[in-house]
């Protein structure tokens, strides 16, 4: 314009007040501005809400609802609170969705690769074979008259580590709303969900250690959620051979073929699944799925040399920098 | 002349017509007077006393704000030392004044940021004050309370600005922890505060005089250990309970929205008397505020566990404040994990780094584990851009005399009953 | 009563007279403000004495070259004066209705200026702009508007030009009156 100058960027207070808990063995962060500080008590109490939901969600603690399904929903239905059905739905929705990649059920498959000590070991195809007949959400029957699960094959186990920190943000995020416009909550940096944004709304840089450049992207959000799995974060090595902890359902070995999968979608629940499931199905999952569900955006870098993110579809509220 | 009606009206009309531009220039005028920028350029200022003290508040110096012409110290020394860091600031040199009444005179200044040793600040605040200077004083505001007094009467009277330097004013971690945390109610009522500053060393510094016939007793130091020590000596200095318990008494103060009625301390040279040490090196004050609210100030020399904090423990949760960078908030009741409230500066960058999950451990950032958090020094660089901007624009400033008599007054009390080995002392 | 005013409504004239007061204050305030720094934003941030140099260096279109020598000329400073005085200028011209039609010309002149040193051709938002432009950018509109003003004549309408150009019908009057 006339000012024949550029504008210096400039908003408010020059500074980010970071409330943030341990929880879900990582870091639950709620980012606010500057200007917000009297936002703090409403963070504080949001983030209380995910040791609520962890307290039922995880593996880790024998009275967790969850532990209690696994031990029993192989003998018979077992009813559940309406929040971890809605997630267990959603679960094999998105199973449904993804062509059987994205699998709450594979802890047999991870426990017979050592993944569940950390000892890892390559397992025989005859102890893959007896884990894969343990794993599959199709035999997960949620009962929706009475709010029940059954495992149809006793041994079954759910595990909701690929999409529990994306559950929870969005539960954060539900109870944030009611007092806050502009929040940014990240979950141990795997998990982003952007309450409101200023300007051009909330900047995320995008990394990965699975590539030496500096940064795969920088993302602006807006009202919308992004999440990112990458195979070598944790990963056995057997033989000189590298296995990633993360495994195909399909096949019963770890998945292979990208580096890293980041997706940007307006639930951070659906999100962090589908990073996973992009990581297992591969550019060709991840472009057929952006095309047939608009409102996903997916990044999946391939383990080509090319250190390059690949892009698909779209998400309204998300722009992409550098990409 | 006699005009009809008619011809009256279209008179009218056509005078406004010709004038039709002129409210918008008339709003122009009147909304660049009230809401438009104000013309002016970086402030003009000079330092008096560029010891450690005066040369952090130089390097925090941000040119765009003020333009620093002028320097004055009574050591050489310190001079040469502050010559280095406006070069490493890639700024222009500045002049040098060994006394300070002659760089006013001299120099065209606007203002003075100062930094010598505490006994001097009285004079030389009310000095400048008076030569039509804006002054931002280092804390504690004076040696003695007559001497606050006399600064605050000084810039009432001359109506100049005049700032104490408690940084943490200034820190955006003390802001965000007063409006999201103290006054947002999450401590419940706080009926206790302990405020702790604890080191493992002597106070004493060692140097060599700039020349071997420098001579400051013009100046009221009878050699040269007494001007690099005047925190030591009573004469010039109020030991422990100035240069340090004056900072976290201004938090307590701010934070209860109250000052100290009554001191109670104890304290005493215990671990280096040596080389006449005057002031403790470990000194326990009680600082008892209105409503039955009380403060323990301890500082030692003989341990730096602790380190320095501010805490502050309520009927629904505690804070603390640590090191000026950090707050930690943890519920009454147990159980809960502690949360934690990070303040980073924003800069151009992104407000976060996203990646493949990362252990707890790992926070926000990816190459250093953790967001940058805001650098403690970043204090003094917004306290001395605050000064600035509210001699050009009226600004309000966060710790003008008003405030900063308070912590003042009390910790000159709880150096007095150390000193007079009294029990309990009225403020 | 002039041609302009009998052959346009009475709001066509008042929206014609409202578009060139506002533009004139647009010019006006960004010379004035260009003229004003080094000054201080009211919450406290300076503001560093105004140069088009880094703006010109990063010109692009087909004057690129001559506004990147414009940029390292020792006259820089010159060029900075003589921009913010005639935005003055022809915002006073603008804003106050006199020597419209000159205030017209020479804004035509400084928003082609401005328009072709910096043609937006990305058609992406650009850093520290806010909007995307394909070719069409704010200062191409204003030109345009500024274009209509032109042909309309507007300082007859309203402004100081009234003083000018009809200097003799307000004599007439009075005469008539006076007898």
């Amino acid at each position: 314009m006339l000012s024949l100058d550029f504008a210096p960027a400039s908003d408010g207070a020059d500074y980010w007040i970071r409330v943030h808990r341990r929880a879900m063995a990582c870091r639950f962060e709620v980012t606010l501005s500057g200007e917000d500080a009297h936002h703090v008590p409403a963070a504080r109490d949001a983030l209380d809400e995910i040791d609520r939901i962890e307290s039922s969600l995880t593996v880790f603690r024998e009275t967790s609802d969850l532990v209690q399904l696994n031990k029993a929903a192989g003998h018979a239905p077992v009813a559940v609170d309406e929040t971890l059905f809605g997630l267990l739905h959603l679960c094999r929705e998105l199973h449904l969705r993804t062509g059987g990649t994205f699998d709450v059920s594979t802890t047999p498959l991870s426990r017979c690769w050592g993944f569940l000590r950390r000892e890892g070991r390559l397992p025989s195809a005859a102890e893959i074979a007896a884990a894969r007949a343990l794993v599959g959400m199709d035999a997960v029957e949620l009962d929706e008259a009475g709010r029940t699960v059954r495992f149809r094959r006793p041994g079954m186990e759910l595990n909701l580590g690929s999409i529990g920190k994306g559950f929870a943000l969005g539960q954060v995020a539900a109870r944030l709303r009611q007092h806050v416009r502009h929040a940014l909550l990240s979950a141990g940096g795997s998990s982003v969900l952007a309450l409101g944004g200023r300007g051009a709304g909330w900047i995320v840089d995008l990394r990965s250690r699975q590539v030496s450049r500096d940064r795969l992207a920088r993302v602006h959000l807006r009202d919308a959620a992004l999440a990112t799995s990458g195979a070598g974060e944790q990963f056995v090595e057997v033989e000189g051979t590298r296995y990633g902890h993360v495994l195909d359902p399909r096949t019963g070995f770890p998945a292979s073929g990208v580096l890293s999968a980041s997706v940007i979608a307006a639930e951070a629940a659906v999100a962090d699944a589908l990073s996973t499931a992009f990581l297992v199905g591969g550019l060709e999952l991840a472009r057929r799925y952006c095309a047939d569900h608009p409102g996903t955006l997916a990044l999946v870098t391939p383990d080509d040399g090319s250190e390059r993110p690949r892009v698909f579809g779209q998400c309204p509220g998300a722009s992409l920098e550098g990409a | 002349m006699n005009l009809t009606p008619e011809q009256q009206e279209l008179g009218r009309r056509n005078f406004l017509k010709a004038l039709a531009g002129t409210p918008a220039l008339a709003a122009l005028a009147v909304g660049a007077a009230i809401k438009g920028p104000v013309k002016g350029g970086p402030v003009r200022v000079g330092f008096i006393g560029v010891g450690g003290q005066g040369r952090v508040l130089l390097e925090q110096t941000d040119p765009a704000y003020a333009d620093v012409l002028a320097l004055a110290d009574i050591n050489p020394l310190s001079l040469g030392k502050a010559d280095d860091v406006l070069k490493k600031k890639g700024l222009h040199p500045a002049r040098h004044y060994a006394e300070w009444k002659e760089m006013l005179e001299k120099e065209n200044l606007e203002a003075v940021i100062m930094a010598p040793p505490l006994w001097m600040h009285a004079d030389i605040a009310s000095g400048c004050m008076e030569a039509g200077k804006h002054v931002l004083c280092e804390k504690m505001m004076a040696w003695d309370y007559p001497g606050c007094e006399r600064m605050r009467e000084t810039a009432r009277k001359t109506g100049k600005i005049l700032e104490i330097g408690y940084q943490r004013n200034y820190n955006p971690i003390y802001q965000a922890a007063h409006e999201g945390i103290v006054k947002a109610g999450q401590l419940g009522d706080v009926y206790h505060s302990r405020i702790v500053w604890h080191r493992n060393g002597t106070w004493r510094r060692k140097g060599e005089p700039p020349s071997a016939d420098y001579d400051p007793s013009r100046w009221g130091y009878p050699d040269y250990d007494h001007l690099i020590n005047w925190r030591l000596y009573w004469k010039y200095s109020r030991g422990l309970h100035a240069e340090l318990a004056s900072h976290q008494v201004n938090i307590v103060n701010w934070f209860f929205g109250a000052e100290p009625e009554a001191v109670v301390s104890s304290g005493g040279v215990y671990r280096f008397p040596e080389g006449g040490r005057e002031v403790p090196d470990h000194v326990y004050t009680i600082l008892e505020y209105p409503h039955g609210r009380t403060a323990v100030f301890t500082s030692i020399e003989s341990n730096a566990y602790d380190h320095y904090y501010e805490a502050f423990y309520g009927t629904k949760a505690t804070l603390i404040l640590r090191g000026e960078t950090e707050a930690y908030l943890f519920d009454e009741g147990g159980g809960e994990r502690p949360t934690t409230v990070d303040v980073t500066p924003k800069g151009s960058g992104p407000a976060l780094d996203a990646s493949e999950s990362r252990s707890a451990e790992a926070a926000g950032s990816f190459k250093s584990g953790a967001p940058e958090k805001i650098e403690r020094v970043a204090a003094y660089r917004l306290e001395v851009s605050g000064f600035c901007a509210s001699i050009r624009t009226g600004k309000p400033l966060l710790c003008g005399p008003d405030r900063a008599i308070g912590s003042a007054k009390a910790c000159i009390r709880a150096a007095e009953a150390v000193e007079k080995k009294s029990t309990r002392l009225s403020v | 009563m002039n041609d302009v005013e009998r052959t346009l409504s009475r709001g066509q004239q008042v929206g014609l007279v409202l578009l060139r007061t506002l533009i004139g204050w647009h010019f006006l305030y960004e010379g004035y403000f260009k003229l004003l720094r080094p000054a201080w934003s009211r919450d406290g941030s300076p503001l560093a004495a105004w140069t088009s140099a880094g703006y010109l260096h990063a010109a692009n279109g087909p004057l690129a070259a001559l506004f990147h020598r414009l940029a390292d000329s020792p006259w820089i400073g010159r060029v900075d004066t003589a921009v913010a005085a005639a935005l003055i200028l022809v915002g006073l011209s603008l804003t106050l209705g006199i020597f419209t039609q000159a205030g017209c010309a020479g804004s035509l002149a400084l928003l082609a200026l401005f328009y072709l040193s910096q043609i937006p051709t990305a058609g992406v938002p650009q850093p520290q702009t806010e909007g995307a432009y394909l070719f069409v950018n704010k200062n191409l509109i204003e030109a345009g508007a500024v274009l209509v003003l032109l042909v309309f004549r507007t300082g007859r309408i309203a402004g100081l030009d009234r003083l000018r150009h009809e200097p003799r019908a307000r004599v007439a009057t009075v005469q008539e009156a006076a007898s």
